[in-house]
Order: C-alpha cells, then sequence, then structure tokens
C-alpha cells in the first residue's frame, strides 16, 4: 500500500480500512448478480463436493497470478501476491456471509453443509472481484508514470482471458436459460455463434478502438493477432467454459455431440469477458 | 524479479496486512477442508427419505399436518412428491401431495397438507413417494 506522506513506513489504519472496504465494494460488483440468482444457491448444496473443492482450490493460484499482474506494486514479491490473494479471497468469503445472511439465503439453523456449500461456490467470484478492487477502483498510485502493465506478456495476456471467461462463465452457466438456449440451438445457429464468438473477440480488442485496445504494430499482419492470440483465446475460452459446466455438473449424462452446444453458448459469453478483461485489466 | 532501487524505498508489510491475510488464509482453509472433508466422506449416490410428522393444528381452512422431509443421504433430492393419507380400517379416506422443490443431503425441508377430516381419528400415514436428481 503506498503512503502519500514520505516519512510514514506503515499504512494508517484508515488507509488499511479503505482498501479493505474497497475489496469488498469490488467483490460484491463482480458477485452480485450470482448472489442474487437461485440456481447459485441450489448448486451450493447439491454441486459434487470434489468439484467443488477442486474449484476452490484451482482458485488460489489463480488469485495469486492475478495479484502479481494487477497487485499494488508491480515489482512485488511472490510473498506480496500471496498476502494479497489471501485478504482478497477472505474479503469474498465475508462478503458472500454478510449478504447471503441478510437475504436469508443462509440460516443459522441450516446444517453446516448447505452454509459452507452455499457461501463457497460464490467466493469464487467475489474473490476475483476483491483483488481487481484493489487495483482497478484504487486512486492512482505514485508509480503509475508507467502506462503500459508490467504483463503484457503473451502468458499474462492469455491468463486474463481465463480470468475474464471464468467471471462470465459463472455468471451465465448456473442459469436454466443458457440450457433451454442450448436446446433451442440447432448446429448451424452453433456454427454461426462460433463465428460471431470469435469476430467479437478480435474486434473489441484490436478493431474498434476501446481504450485499452491495441495498436498493432505496422509490421504485424492482421492474421498474426488474429492465430495467436485470438484463436488461442477463443480455445482458452471454450476449454474454460467446459470446466464451468463441467462442475455445476452441466455435462454429466450429456453425450459428446449434445454436450458441444451449451459449450458453445457459454462461450460465447465467456469469450466477451475475455475480451473485456483483456481491455480493462 | 528484484528491483533494486525500489528495494530501499519499499515500506515494511504492516502487521495489520499480515493479521488480514492470516485471517483470510484461515477463512478459505477452514471452506477448502470443510468441502474436501464432505467430497471424501461421500457414500451413497441415493438420497435417503423420511418424512417426520411435527404437529398437527387447526384453523378455518381444515386441518393442518405440518411434516419434515428427510434426507440422510449424501446426495440431494429434487421434486420430492410426498403423499399423505389418512385412513380408516386399511381403506385411504383423503390424499394429499405435496412436491418439495429441493431436500438436500443430510438436510430437511418442510410442508404442510391441510385435510378436510380430522387426523386424530384417523390413520395418518406420510411418506416420500419419489424424487428427481437436480
Amino acid at each position: 500500500m503506498q503512503s502519500e506522506t514520505r516519512g510514514s513506513d506503515q499504512p494508517s489504519l484508515s488507509q488499511i480500512a479503505t482498501a479493505l472496504g474497497r475489496a469488498f465494494g469490488g467483490a460484491l460488483i463482480f458477485a452480485l448478480p450470482m448472489l442474487m440468482t437461485m440456481e447459485m444457491w441450489w448448486l451450493g448444496f447439491y454441486m459434487d463436493r470434489a468439484r467443488l473443492a477442486l474449484l476452490l482450490i484451482v482458485n488460489i493460484p489463480l488469485l495469486i497470478m492475478l495479484a502479481r499482474h494487477v497487485g499494488f506494486e508491480r515489482n512485488g514479491t511472490w510473498g506480496q501476491a500471496c498476502r494479497d490473494a489471501a485478504i482478497g479471497y477472505g474479503i469474498g468469503v465475508i462478503a458472500i456471509v454478510v449478504f447471503l445472511s441478510v437475504f436469508g439465503i443462509i440460516t443459522f439453523d441450516m446444517p453446516l453443509r448447505e452454509i459452507v456449500g452455499k457461501v463457497a461456490i460464490q467466493s469464487v467470484p467475489a474473490s476475483i472481484g476483491a483483488l481487481l478492487a484493489r487495483s482497478q477502483l484504487g486512486e492512482s498510485d505514485a508509480d503509475d508514470d508507467d502506462p503500459t502493465p508490467e504483463g503484457s506478456s503473451y502468458g499474462s495476456e492469455i491468463f486474463l482471458m481465463c480470468v475474464g471467461a471464468l467471471i462470465l462463465g459463472l455468471n451465465v452457466a448456473p442459469t436454466e436459460e443458457m440450457i433451454v438456449i442450448a436446446y433451442k440451438m440447432t448446429p448451424w445457429h452453433g456454427l454461426a455463434l462460433i463465428l460471431l464468438s470469435v469476430g467479437l473477440m478480435h474486434g473489441f480488442v484490436y478493431a474498434v478502438a476501446f481504450k485499452g485496445g491495441e495498436e498493432r504494430p505496422e509490421d504485424v499482419p492482421w492474421w498474426s493477432n488474429f492465430l495467436r492470440y485470438t484463436v488461442v483465446g477463443y480455445a482458452v475460452v471454450v476449454l474454460m467454459s467446459f470446466y464451468v459446466l463441467w462442475t455445476f455438473g452441466r455435462t454429466d449424462d450429456l453425450g459428446f455431440l449434445e454436450a458441444i452446444m451449451p459449450v458453445i453458448v457459454l462461450s460465447f459469453p465467456a469469450s466477451i469477458g475475455a475480451a473485456a478483461a483483456r481491455l480493462i485489466i | 524479479m528484484p528491483q533494486p532501487e525500489t528495494k530501499a524505498e519499499r515500506p515494511p508489510v504492516s502487521p495489520l496486512e499480515w493479521a488480514a491475510s492470516a485471517i483470510g488464509a484461515l477463512l478459505v482453509c477452514l471452506m477448502i477442508g470443510f468441502t474436501l472433508f464432505e467430497a471424501l466422506s461421500f457414500t451413497s449416490p441415493d438420497p435417503e427419505l423420511s418424512v417426520e410428522v411435527e404437529r398437527v393444528s387447526e384453523n378455518e381452512n381444515g386441518h393442518l399436518v405440518r411434516f419434515k422431509a428427510l434426507n440422510n443421504g449424501d446426495t440431494t433430492a429434487a421434486r420430492v412428491i410426498v403423499e399423505a393419507q389418512l385412513m380408516r380400517d386399511g381403506l385411504p379416506v383423503e390424499t394429499a401431495t405435496v412436491t418439495l422443490d429441493y431436500v438436500p443431503a443430510h438436510s430437511g425441508a418442510g410442508g404442510g397438507v391441510l385435510f378436510e377430516n380430522d387426523p386424530a381419528g384417523l390413520d395418518l400415514q406420510i411418506r416420500a413417494v419419489s424424487y428427481t436428481d437436480p
């Protein structure tokens, strides 16, 4: 945490409180749609425990890498990233507990299993939001002269796409409407949606000049970025969508062709999320 | 990635930050640990449904029988249909059914049925009849 005054060594209590409050707000922003979606509450108690545990565990390195990328001190250490990740995850959990209790979705006469399940599944997007808030919604730091983020490396961009895809995927995947759309679509619709998803992903980042988008250097042909970023990005998005659907048990008992449809449907919002993550983060 | 020129400027980590991260880490470990414990202690893929009558009361609409459907298994049951019958001498006098959206594993879900006849003089049988996978 940056102190305004040169003299003080450690952040004051009010600075810490502000930072925690900001993280709490970020957790809310990312988790609110899911917080008020009943399928998410139900998934909390009926989803397969091993898959839930896997998601919770996989979230840890994800948060650490995210903290490393977007943390306060861009040249911070892994230790700092771990601390930020722990704080972000903890704030995510607390934010979810507070709001689920206030909504009456968790009451303290429910069995612990139900409470933990409902909180755990929602804590994943909330923790990502808490962590992003510490950098995105924060005051600009003194060392913000450097406009290019430290991690605009290839791996970093792909990682950000994963995070964006995960957030939007988690928002959309639990609902029944997604399954209904998958049932209504024919394979031709599926092909069209794939083309649209890929086109939009490329367009958002490169073509329509959103702030945060990339200018490509003159000597790099458009198809180079297209293949290396957009196509790879869409492949990553498809894998993330499949992972989210598998976690929620939506792919069990489905034949291979039948499982592809929900994956294509979920990949559409996930790909927009991936593109947005590259622009915003 | 050492950055020697800024190392001197970086403030020491405040104890509050250590405390916050310790609390966060503890919450998360508890949550993951509990979930893993549940995952590892999973034994049966079938819900085990039973129904208990909580109380019988009377109001102007009839006689209310409040019950709780319990699931002792490791798997959640969805769309649980509970059937309540009032019997006299082995023959059903009145039947009512209730559908519960979910009865989660190791949990219960409550509901009620309204009868015209007074359950007091009759034999009340109430049980879960069917369910679906969530």
